[in-house]
């Protein structure tokens, strides 16, 4: 059987540096304004009075988040024309000839993988590095982190290791799409709420 | 917000099929009330209006494109896509409407053909009202999935499509009083009706505070018209200009928080 891939992200590993980020934008040259990988920066927290003094209690940590391939991907679903299919591997593509870019799986998909690119008229995203993948090679977002905070690999066995994702702030209830991707929480996720933490980097990642 | 063409898109279609559904039930009214010349007369101007507004609605909906040379794919996902569907009961409605008109209009055609067409056609655009609604009702965006959005689309059809009809026959010319003051008072029980719908399904916040002070005005403008006599123009104009405004307004707001996102 042919495998599906997931996203492995480590949390707590992450820095922030946003190499997976830049080296996605460089190997796939996108256009301006178009991320396929976005780290995004979420923060929280206030200060909290102990006895006489004010002491800060806050809490930030990143989330690396590409096109997790979902295995139940409504993108594909919704697409009109049809443009974006599964390869048998679990893939989901997009096929740019047929796209007729009105955005509707940018609404429908609940992790903002599906980035419109002005210049063409037409909906891009993370394509896994198929054709490196199918050579042998790295994504090149995996490839390029230093932290080792990104990884890939067979979804059953990432998950066998670490167990399935939740739906920690800011993502969405996993049973939407069953997306393939597995997280190493970071420790503060729990504190984190819509109403307690924000995405800090808003403008950056295109929210 | 770069949405407008939709808001125009989903707005028009709306009209048009609550327009077209209005004409249906005036022109059978009128024929057995004072014949088919006397319904003809009241209703194959307005029908042909409808036209332009369709029109209208498509076009706005390719300017939302990005690659409108592939819209003629916009069909091709019938089996999952309810914007495929979507785009299918528009196609329908248009050239169903389209084909009614001019046959009635030229006199072509038997009667039995002209009452199916209108019949698909009625049938195609109620279809597109709810597969509209549909579209809006993705899983993974709780504000926009829930019944209030089919609740709200249908209030609009019946909103906005009869009362853009009262409005030609108060402004129209030659059009007999004691044929349209019946018709008129049903369509501003009809819009009552419809301005009620949208109160209850309104959101929260200033600016849905502003919108639900139109919908009451609204309410009050149908009153008074079903207290009075509702030929009076002026009336019937600002209770469709209301109307307009405040899902004018209600359509951006839907738009703006349905695409409010976490990521």
């Amino acid at each position: 059987m042919a495998p599906r891939y997931a996203f492995l992200f480590a949390q707590a590993a992450c820095s922030g540096c946003k190499a997976c980020q830049a080296a996605c934008k460089d190997r796939h040259g996108l256009s301006l304004g178009v991320l396929w990988r976005r780290v995004y920066e979420i923060a929280g927290g206030t200060w909290s009075r102990e006895r006489e003094a004010w002491v800060p209690d806050v809490f930030a940590f990143n989330l690396s988040m590409a096109c997790n391939h979902c295995a139940e991907p409504i993108c594909a679903e919704v697409c009109p024309t049809g443009a974006i299919h599964q390869r048998a591997d679990g893939l989901v593509l997009i096929d740019g000839g047929k796209c007729v870019g009105c955005r509707y799986c940018a609404w429908a998909c609940p992790y903002g993988a599906p980035q419109y690119d002005a210049r063409a008229g037409r909906m891009t995203k993370c394509s896994f590095c198929a054709e490196d993948l199918d050579a042998g090679l790295q994504p090149a977002c995996v490839k390029a982190c230093p932290m080792r905070a990104l990884e890939f690999g067979e979804r059953e066995a990432l998950e066998a290791a670490h167990g399935r994702s939740r739906a920690a702030f800011p993502l969405p209830d996993p049973a939407l799409t069953d997306p393939g991707l597995v997280i190493i929480p970071h420790r503060d996720t729990s504190r984190a709420r819509p109403r307690t933490a924000v995405v800090a980097n808003a403008e950056e990642v295109g929210r | 917000m770069n949405e407008r063409p939709l808001v125009a898109f989903t707005l028009l279609s709306q009209t048009a099929v609550g327009a077209f559904l209005t004409l249906g039930a005036l022109d059978r009214w009128a024929a057995t009330l004072a014949g088919e010349s006397a319904a003809r007369a009241l209703t194959d101007g307005l029908l042909l209006a409808i036209g332009p507004v369709v029109g209208l609605a498509l076009l706005s909906s390719l300017l939302h494109l990005g690659t409108p040379r592939n819209a003629w794919r916009a069909a091709a996902n019938l089996r999952t896509s309810w914007l495929s569907r979507e785009i299918l009961c528009a196609l329908l409605f248009a050239l169903a409407g389209a084909a009614f008109a001019v046959l009635r209009w030229s006199g072509a055609g038997s009667a039995a053909l002209r009452t199916q067409l209108a019949l698909v056609a009625g049938a195609s655009g109620v279809a597109l009202v709810y597969a509209m609604a549909r579209v809006y009702r993705l899983r993974t965006v709780p504000r926009w999935d829930t019944p209030l959005t089919t609740v709200s689309f249908f209030a609009t059809a019946l909103l906005l499509g009869p009362l853009a009809v009262g409005t030609g026959l108060v402004l129209l010319p030659g059009i007999p009083d004691e044929l349209v003051r019946g018709p008129l008072h049903w369509i501003a029980l009809v819009a009552a009706a419809g301005f009620g719908a949208e109160i209850a399904a309104a959101g929260r916040g200033a600016l849905h505070g502003v919108r639900r002070l139109l919908l009451v005005a609204g309410v009050a403008l149908c009153v008074a018209l079903l207290l009075s006599d509702a030929r009076f123009a002026p009336a019937l104009v600002a209770t469709f200009v209301v109307a307009l405004a405040a899902q004018v307004l209600g359509r951006y707001l839907f738009y703006m928080e349905g695409l409010r996102r976490a990521l």
